[in-house]
């Protein structure tokens, strides 16, 4: 009994240790972007890695998303005679939580993976102590530019992920239902508010955050061994994907009430 | 001949030059003829010390790694700091540099205690120091360049040009001239050393560390870095910190030499007083006897 109680009480201290390692480093970014420490080189780097780079998967991603969720749509709506609003549902749903929450798990694997194998790589290889040896906060040199990365263009993403997975939702109601271009996107403009999609916009940026504070976190704690960056490769996914879905949950309910 | 086979011997010329110009005078010499006595350096030990360590402990988790230490290093002077695996001369040139902190004691740089000081005030200090690491830890996604002028990226008081051209004076100076392009991945372990070396020197420090500078280098290549630490010393003044387990190179460009056993220190002097040593220890380190009073002890970190 006594050693289940210890058992949990170790694994609640972890959890407490994660988040408080989190907080403190996400502080620690903040208060470098408040007095300017940005170096526009490798955040446009950072950019051209998470935003540019995830780009073909995320349209792929999208595309077929929009397509399976059309297919669904345009049969159900056509049984009950609304199909002239298939467009709108598509794109809706893209706006509010497709097109956010998979692009977020898209980078995730992607982008917060390469964060976390990276710095690993270099905590390991003693990159991480060289630079301190040259007088340079690995969080200012490291972390806000892939911080300032995930802040800027997974919104970005987001929004392309929204239209791909929209046009993608034509393709199939136009094959299956035999939906026209103007009656699938003609109910778009007068039901979409535009709150809706500055709404995901949002969700997306918080995403981003997550992303970027949970892979560099990973990295940056990892053990002095070579077999320490996979295991904080694989925990950086996980944690992130966790961290998304309980944060869209937060947000959803915030943003939507 | 692919890109890959052409970098190989292209590493391969560059460091048989640089093993045919070496002559590891200093080693050689002062370690194998018998009788001679090593050559008086000039360094000036009455004024204060650059570094002052003074009685500074540091634990892992209560497992204690260092006991006690007290030392001085004078401007100028190269101190060579030797000992066992896990003897914790790794942890005490981190110790130096602010990269740990000890658990009691203070490390005093240039008079000012630093173990006090916050990151913003290690930053400051570190600015007249340079590392060069075990495993060189060169940053594997820039250039040669650009590792070398890291430190002084966002300098814009200086030029470009003068960075490059200062940048290419120093791989020169440690014979890499002609690699700024490269990437860390096409250069050997010697090579990789070298420009380390060249980082280290990039901000003119007063006081350089070297942690093991020829751990897994062939012998003719670890006495041609040993050679080139003396030579950036001679050619810059400044004052040099050797971790190393290569004895006789270590002996051969020391100024003073500090042995830690059993997490203290066991013996500090000239490196012709530790090869007079009487000490069991010492004679079995210093002369490479295979049995002795050394047992192997490891400690939680390096």
């Amino acid at each position: 009994m006594l050693s289940a109680i210890a058992a949990l009480g170790g694994y609640v201290l972890k959890v407490l240790t994660f988040f408080g390692e989190m907080s403190e480093l996400h502080l620690r970014t903040l208060v470098h972007l408040s007095r300017g420490d940005v170096e526009l080189r490798p955040t446009v780097q950072q950019m051209a890695t998470v935003g540019v780079s995830s780009l073909p998967i995320v349209a792929v991603t999208m595309l077929f998303s929009g397509m399976v969720f059309s297919y669904h749509v345009a049969d159900q709506a056509s049984l009950l005679g609304a199909g002239a609003y298939v467009g709108w549902a598509v794109a809706e749903t893209m706006a509010r939580e497709l097109g956010p929450a998979l692009t977020a798990i898209v980078v995730a694997a992607r982008a917060g993976s390469a964060m976390a194998a990276e710095l690993g790589t270099m905590k390991v290889t003693e990159q991480i102590d060289a630079l301190r040896t040259m007088a340079t906060d690995p969080v200012q040199y490291l972390v806000v530019p892939r911080y300032l990365a995930g802040l800027i263009t997974v919104p970005m993403l987001a929004l392309l992920a929204d239209v791909i997975g929209t046009g993608g939702g034509f393709i199939m109601a136009n094959a299956t239902a035999g939906l026209s271009i103007d009656g699938y996107f003609g109910s778009i403009p007068g039901n979409l508010k535009a709150w809706t999609v500055a709404a995901g916009v949002i969700k997306s940026i918080f995403f981003g955050i997550i992303i970027a504070v949970v892979g560099c976190h990973q990295g940056l704690y990892t053990e002095k061994a070579s077999e320490e960056v996979g295991r904080a490769t694989t925990r950086a996914v996980v944690y992130c994907i966790m961290l998304i879905y309980a944060a869209n949950l937060a947000l959803t309910v915030v943003l939507f009430p | 001949m692919g890109r890959t086979d052409e970098m190989v011997t292209e590493a391969d010329r560059l460091e048989d030059t640089a093993t045919e110009e070496s002559t590891c005078m200093e080693a050689g010499e002062e370690t194998l003829r018998p009788g001679e006595k090593p050559k008086p350096r000039a360094v000036d030990r009455t004024g204060e010390p650059l570094v002052s360590v003074r009685h500074v402990s540091y634990s892992v988790d209560d497992t204690p790694i260092l006991e006690d230490i007290s030392f001085d290093v004078y401007r100028g002077e190269i101190f060579g700091i030797m000992g066992m695996s896990g003897s914790g001369k790794t942890t005490l040139l981190r110790l130096l540099i602010g990269l740990e902190r000890p658990t009691s004691g203070h490390v005093f740089f240039k008079g000012e205690d630093i173990t006090v000081l916050d990151e913003d005030g290690l930053n400051r200090v570190r600015k007249a120091m340079g590392m060069c690491f075990q495993y060189s830890a060169l940053f594997d996604s820039m250039t040669v360049r650009e590792n070398v002028a890291f430190a002084l990226r966002n300098r814009k008081d200086i030029p470009r040009s003068e960075i490059d051209k200062r940048v290419s004076e120093l791989l020169e100076t440690v014979e890499m001239a002609g690699t700024e392009d490269r990437m860390p991945a096409d250069l050997s372990g010697g090579m990789k050393k070298r420009v380390s070396i060249a980082r280290a020197l990039m901000e003119q420090p007063e006081l350089i560390l070297y942690d093991e500078p020829s751990s897994g280098l062939d012998p003719v290549m670890a006495c041609n870095i040993t050679d080139l630490i003396k030579k950036v010393r001679d050619d810059t003044g400044s004052t040099v910190i050797v971790v190393s387990h290569d004895v006789p190179n270590l002996l051969g460009i020391a100024d003073r030499v500090m042995m830690l056993h059993d997490r203290r220190v066991q013996v500090m002097g000239t490196p012709e007083e530790l090869r007079e040593s009487e000490l069991p220890t010492v004679r079995r380190f210093v002369h490479g006897l295979g049995t002795g009073p050394m047992t192997e002890h490891c400690s939680p970190t390096r």
